[in-house]
């Protein structure tokens, strides 16, 4: 199918790549349907974007956590595993909104909340962790290892 | 909205299934003790409106993608 965005333009959807949040994603639990795609043609950069189906303005700005922070884990409650129909943790995609207020320096990505999606089920949803140490506003370029390697 | 007085170890029930105990309280911090089931989410009001509010930062965003861009895995 064919779907209009405002980012994007007009873009092509197989309906098998069709992913669907049941629950929304919270400030957007109306819509249910996203398709996911990697930021850059090639794939090479760990960023992504997840539009949705339905409203052509809503797309989120998305980072492969583990490639980025490799010291990142979480454990899937199994209420969560279930809901996502997830057999294989090999078929789960983890990936954390990145938001940019000023400069890019500052980005930060939601380390505390990210979004969990079964690529086999084509199933997704946000979790919250119950971890202190997982920040909301988790600085992109601190601590992380391309922050050290660009000051070198 | 409904307010009720409850003592330490007594609880309420919502709709059958939803059971939420008073397990301590200790000056200002009340505990809460939750039985209900699995398909009922339970968060943090705070720390879910707060995920909300990122979530709709994340998609306004005016970003300059091309910085991002070049960054490689």
């Amino acid at each position: 199918m064919k779907i209009q965005t405002s980012r994007f333009g007009e873009i092509e959807v197989e309906d098998n790549r069709v992913i669907t949040f049941n629950k929304g994603i919270p400030g957007f639990e109306e819509y249910k349907q996203y398709v996911l795609f990697p930021a850059d043609e090639k794939g090479e950069t760990p960023f992504f974007f997840l539009q949705s189906i339905e409203s052509e303005e809503v797309n989120f700005f998305l980072l492969d956590t583990f490639s980025f922070f490799k010291e990142y884990d979480i454990k899937l409650e199994d209420i969560i595993v279930e809901r996502l129909e997830l057999e294989e943790p090999t078929d789960a995609i983890v990936l954390t909104t990145v938001t940019v207020k000023g400069e890019i320096k500052d980005a930060t990505t939601n380390l505390k909340a990210p979004l969990v999606i079964n690529n086999t089920k084509m199933l997704g949803i946000q979790i919250v962790l119950d971890n202190k140490n997982y920040l909301i506003k988790q600085p992109l370029f601190q601590n992380s290892e391309k922050a050290v390697v660009r000051q070198v | 909205m409904l307010v009720l007085g409850r003592k330490k170890g007594e609880s309420i029930i919502i709709d059958d299934d939803i059971e939420i105990i008073i397990t301590a309280v200790e000056g200002e911090t009340v505990k809460i003790g939750i039985n209900a089931p699995k398909h009922i989410t339970i968060h943090r009001k705070e720390v879910y409106l707060e995920i909300q509010e990122e979530n709709k930062a994340a998609t306004s965003n005016v970003i300059n993608l091309s910085d991002f861009l070049n960054m490689k895995k």
